[in-house]
């Protein structure tokens, strides 16, 4: 097995600190990581999977909104053989490259998107009925897949689109992409809930209104949802409605 | 707790942080324009050797280049935010990066014929 040197350019609170570690030509950015964890046991970063499944390894790599564990380092190394980290921005820091994502987590538990996963609603195939039976949950309404379905039921909660958006840099009380896309996915299959409530949440000017259609967030997301493209549809259906009512 | 951000961030893909920014930098520059055109024209009440005065300073090589400036930031921000009107209500979503590329090329090309006409 090949091994390089690797310089990790890591933003620790109030400066940058390097890292030099020594990881397998086909190591992975959170590889180089954890090996500069082993010198300072104090680094702070988030991570668990390992494969694109828990979303908490997101930073900035080399200025780019990244999963670590999924970043091979030969992608993003530069010819002086460093790797520039820093934390997700729009977040409250914690210290180093570790965010805290407790806001972002409590708009998404406002809005309730119910979570499944995609092979069990993206399937021509499907089977409701066994689908219901399987989770108890006779009242639903689960419609047939719409052409709009997309995939946001995949998102990972990352963070990685709230950290790519210019606007969430600017205002501090802005829903975020997540959440918005989030909103137009359970308008789009609401399951017998008023929806209204969910609307107020992000119908003002530090939520829906707010987006630029940077189309940042679309770019950086590693599960392939398309937040933007949902907060724009969302915008055209609640002015549909308001010009109806 | 403290937040790092920050939306003036210069780099060509992808290209929607460049469109953002420099939307916000001539919408600024507009607004700030708008100020500065409302005193310019309070010259008009100190009488016609003041605007004389005024009109000779705005024939200087440095304010036409500011006048190329402001050319290309309402051009800009006008034919951007004809983008944005159109993405925001679903259309033109699949050409949304061309329609960006299209403004800044259109906005650049009017203002260099702008300033051949100036000059």
């Amino acid at each position: 097995m090949k091994f390089i040197s690797v310089r990790l350019h890591i933003w620790r609170n109030t400066h940058w600190e390097d890292f030099t570690v020594q990881v397998s030509s086909e190591a992975y950015v959170l590889d180089a990581l954890e090996a500069a964890s082993e010198q300072d046991k104090s680094l702070l970063f988030r991570h668990a999977c390992h494969h694109a499944s828990c979303g908490s390894c997101g930073l900035r790599i080399n200025g780019r909104e990244r999963l670590a564990c999924i970043t091979p380092v030969k992608d993003v190394i530069n010819t002086l053989g460093m790797i520039r980290l820093e934390p997700l921005r729009n977040f409250p820091l914690i210290g180093d490259l570790l965010v805290d994502f407790k806001p972002f987590m409590q708009q998404l538990d406002r809005i309730d998107l119910p979570l499944r996963r995609s092979a069990e609603l993206l399937s021509k195939e499907i089977n409701i009925d066994s689908f219901k039976r399987v989770f108890n949950k006779a009242a639903l309404d689960i419609p047939e897949i719409s052409p709009g379905f997309n995939r946001l039921e995949n998102c990972i909660e990352c963070g990685l689109c709230v950290s790519a958006c210019p606007i969430a840099g600017t205002d501090i009380l802005y829903s975020g992409p997540a959440c918005l896309a989030a909103v137009g996915r359970v308008l789009s299959e609401p399951r017998h809930r008023s929806v209204m409530d969910i609307i107020e949440l992000v119908d003002n000017e530090h939520g829906l209104w707010r987006c630029h259609a940077a189309f940042e967030c679309s770019e950086v997301c590693p599960a392939g949802v398309d937040p933007a493209r949902e907060i724009l549809a969302l915008r055209s259906h609640i002015l549909r409605n308001n010009f109806k009512s | 707790m403290k937040r790092r951000s920050r939306w003036f961030e210069f780099h060509l893909h992808p290209a929607g942080m460049l469109a953002f920014m420099i939307h916000r930098l001539t919408g600024i520059g507009l607004v700030v324009y708008l100020y500065l055109h409302l005193w310019i024209l309070n010259t008009l009440r100190q009488g016609s050797q003041a605007w004389d005065t005024f009109l000779q300073m705005m024939r200087s090589p440095m304010v036409l280049l500011l006048d190329a400036v402001l050319l290309f930031g309402i051009l800009f921000h006008g034919l951007n935010g004809l983008r944005l009107s159109l993405v925001g209500l679903g259309i033109g979503l699949r050409w949304q990066k061309w329609l960006f590329w299209g403004s800044l090329g259109v906005a650049v090309c009017l203002t260099i014929c702008g300033i051949w006409i100036m000059v």
